[in-house]
């Protein structure tokens, strides 16, 4: 069999080690020169990178990721404690803090757990939120919940990362990978049957009874299989910590199915127990149990308008940062 | 896949440490699947019509080889431009002109609504279109033989450098250069990267920070004063300037990495002292297109002066029509035959005032007062082409004079000061090659004066670079 050799000719051989020799000093000089510009023009790492560097150095024991649900206080709330400061209060021998931001997923909490594992920080527990409208096409699939740049920074982190951030910013490394077109292209599913696409569903106007019944379906009906993306990321944070001190408290979030059953009928509650069965299955696989709140709330209890979300009402939040106290304790 | 973008970063050493390595036969697999990768990363299946079009045009071409007569020629020439049009028309003007219809019949009370297709525009479409027909034009003029190794017209079509944005290339200049044996070149590698580098200086720094403020008045004119309208419009003319020039510094850039050279598009537009001295330095390749395979075959100049007027005006409009399929690109491309018509119309009235002016005695002034009409000319023409609507260009168009505050409606002045202030390094560059290419200029510089240069750009590119995402103007068209 004839030996493939590469096409480089002694002459130009040594030509094009001239040449990388000469690139490679360029890269050298740009890397020394670029380290007190770096200081002077320091990058903007994204809050929830910094923010599990300064509970290392605090020594967080708990560590409470979550989205939009966390910090949402009801206007007509008399206390307004939100769901951290309640567990914070109810739980005064352990410091608990949150990384938690709209619209907040399991599939950028299992980078920051890689992350918090790379750093050598292990926290005594983690609570993980599963909220279950963050699989639907609404959640999943929209552009601005991505989160390329946590993932990327999560993903890369390092002092050359850190040194060269600003240019991979301007190189677009956190370019959005899901365009809008995709996203309003997206089918919609109620169960496993076709819907529509996501440009049937977001532009709404209105609150009536047929625009409710759509969005509830857009939000929870359809049916989460055990390979979804964001199964697929609560299956690794468990097998992360599955021989580990750190303890992972996985709950399903509360949902306002009354609401739901009032649209869509008995229907809509066995699709959220379905949904909430797939992803117990999968965690019990791996050694955990979960929380399932999904539909242990009444609708009064939660805090919203126009169209229903997880927010809750002090109530609703009272009750979920007791159930969670009791999960952490009882554990511990 | 971008020029600034990371995975281009990451794709171009790879694909130019292969294309070195590889035994000279064996390149044009490379380069053709790079190019095609390139391409698809954008949406896969757009490759399919530069496939089409690949194929069309490769058999028509072979089919011409074979006939000596023109007649006979003929026949596969108009299959092949129809093809081509067919195409280019049914993905990128099919729905404007659909939409036209409609709103005509809507004005006149027929409620009659025309179909539309549910397709995007394909990246480049406009760029490789063009390029196939010129070469089934060369084939069927007999300016160049066909060429019979499908693969190396496949890169012909779809040479990545300059697939999306251009430069517009001629079969007689790319396809020889493409069976060509490239040695490893290190001053040639060297001056593709520096080109590269300027170009992306160009784009990244000086052309996205203008997009900030340009966009920020163009999207809601309304909010704005004439002042800031004005300055908004002078920066988009050196907006567009600096991204499409960009582009193709890019271009050419990393095709001379592989040996090849393209052809120059941009000479110092906004130095032009007439409108006709403007179409023969912007977007050189497309106006040499339009002069070569429509202005010349419709008689060029050499006829009466209606007919000459009707050339003009015809090759104008169908420019602005290359851009877009929108109103405003229509009209962008009429007023530029207008101000040509215009400028023929007024020959002997303008020099008559200079001889009264005695203007010809100082002839840097006049050469400064025609830049400065032509340069004005063109950026009111740009209102037309960067406007969303053709009523949001009439808008401004009728502002530009109405108040003289800047800023006043949320405009950072510090980033005003900073467009200001990257316009700089443009500036020099054009006063240098008003002599010789800034390269060579740089070349006969001490060692220190030029790496000094380079890491500025490199810095510069880093640290004044926008992170915002914006598109190169010209891969819509």
């Amino acid at each position: 069999m004839k030996k493939f050799h590469l096409y480089i000719s002694s002459s130009k051989d040594t030509k094009i080690k001239k040449y990388f020799k000469k690139s490679i000093i360029l890269l050298i000089v740009v890397i020394i020169l670029q380290i007190p510009l770096s200081r002077i023009q320091p990058a903007k790492m994204p809050w929830s990178v910094g923010s599990l560097i300064v509970y290392k150095k605090l020594n967080i024991e708990i560590i409470y990721f979550c989205d939009s649900v966390l910090g949402h206080v009801d206007k007509d709330d008399q206390c307004k404690d939100n769901l951290l400061v309640m567990l914070g209060k109810m739980l005064p021998q352990y410091s608990v803090k949150a990384v938690a931001s709209g619209a907040y997923g399991p599939d950028l909490y299992y980078p920051m757990c890689k992350y918090m594992i790379k750093n050598n920080y292990h926290p005594k527990v983690i609570i993980v939120p599963v909220n279950l409208r963050s699989f639907s096409s609404e959640w999943d699939k929209n552009p601005n919940y991505q989160f390329e740049e946590e993932k990327n920074c999560l993903a890369y982190d390092s002092f050359l990362f850190r040194l060269f951030y600003r240019a991979f910013q301007v190189f677009k490394l956190n370019e959005r990978k899901v365009s809008w077109n995709d996203y309003e292209n997206s089918p919609v599913y109620d169960g496993n049957v076709f819907a529509g696409y996501v440009k049937d569903y977001i532009n709404l106007k209105g609150a009536n009874d047929e625009n409710m019944k759509k969005k509830l379906i857009f939000f929870y009906m359809s049916s989460i299989s055990d390979k979804h993306r964001k199964i697929v990321s609560l299956k690794k944070i468990a097998q992360l910590y599955k021989n580990s001190n750190t303890k992972i408290i996985f709950y399903i979030t509360p949902l306002d199915y009354q609401t739901g059953e009032k649209y869509l009928g008995s229907r809509f509650k066995e699709t959220v127990q379905e949904n909430a069965s797939v992803i117990k299955s999968v965690l019990q696989k791996e050694g955990y149990s979960v929380i399932d709140m999904s539909v242990s709330l009444d609708s009064d209890v939660f805090s919203w308008t126009g169209w229903p979300n997880e927010h809750l009402k002090y109530e609703g939040r009272s009750f979920l940062a007791k159930m969670l106290k009791e999960r952490i304790t009882a554990e511990n | 896949m971008l020029f600034n973008s990371i995975e281009f970063l990451l794709f171009f050493p790879v694909v130019a440490a292969l294309y070195f390595a590889v035994p000279h036969r064996y390149r044009w697999i490379l380069l053709l699947v790079a190019s095609y990768f390139f391409y698809m990363c954008w949406k896969p299946e757009y490759a399919i019509l530069m496939i089409i079009s690949t194929f069309i045009d490769y058999w028509a071409a072979l089919q011409m080889g074979r006939h000596k007569t023109k007649k006979k020629r003929k026949k596969y020439l108009i299959f092949s431009l129809v093809a081509n049009f067919g195409l280019l028309f049914s993905f990128k003007y099919f729905n404007f002109f659909s939409g036209s219809l409609t709103s005509i019949f809507q004005h006149f009370d027929l409620a009659y609504n025309f179909p539309t297709l549910k397709v995007l525009v394909p990246v480049g479409i406009s760029f490789y279109t063009f390029q196939t027909i010129s070469y089934g034009i060369d084939v069927y003029r007999g300016v160049k033989e066909p060429e019979r190794h499908l693969g190396i017209f496949a890169l012909y079509v779809s040479f990545f450098p300059q697939l999306v944005a251009g430069p517009i290339e001629r079969s007689t200049n790319l396809l020889p250069q493409l069976r060509q044996e490239h040695e490893f070149d290190y001053a040639r590698i060297s001056n593709g990267l520096k080109l590269a580098l300027w170009g992306l200086f160009k784009k990244i720094v000086i052309a996205d920070r203008l997009a900030i403020v340009v966009n920020q008045v163009y999207n809601n004119p309304a909010e704005h004063s004439g002042m800031t309208l004005i300055i908004a419009t002078y920066f988009f003319a050196i907006q567009i300037l600096c991204d499409f020039s960009g582009y193709s510094d890019i271009a050419i850039g990393t095709a001379k990495v592989f040996g090849v050279d393209l052809m120059m598009n941009f000479n110092r537009p906004y130095l032009s002292k007439s409108i006709s001295e403007f179409w023969q330095r912007w977007h050189i390749s497309l106006s040499t297109w339009f002069k070569d395979y429509l202005y010349i075959p419709l008689g060029g100049n050499r006829v009466s002066a209606w007919k000459l007027y009707r050339n003009i005006m015809i090759v104008f409009l169908l420019s602005g029509l290359w851009h877009g399929a929108n109103w405003t690109f229509i009209v962008w491309g009429i007023l530029h035959g207008f101000y040509l018509l215009f400028s023929l119309w007024t020959r002997k009235i303008r020099s008559s005032v200079s001889d009264f002016l005695q203007l010809d005695q100082f002839p840097m002034i006049h050469k400064c007062i025609k830049v400065f009409i032509t340069f004005n000319l063109v950026s009111l023409a740009w209102i037309f082409f960067r406007a969303n609507s053709f009523s949001d260009a009439v808008y401004i168009i009728t502002h530009l004079f109405n108040g003289f505050s800047i800023a006043p409606s949320g405009i950072l002045t510090k980033q005003m000061f900073m467009c200001c202030i990257v316009i700089v390094p443009l500036v020099i560059v054009d006063m240098v090659e008003r002599k010789q290419y800034a390269i060579d200029f740089l070349a006969a510089k001490p060692v220190w004066v030029r790496q000094l240069v380079y890491l500025v750009l490199i810095f510069a590119i880093i640290h004044l670079g926008i992170i915002e995402k914006i598109p190169f103007i010209y891969f819509q068209f």
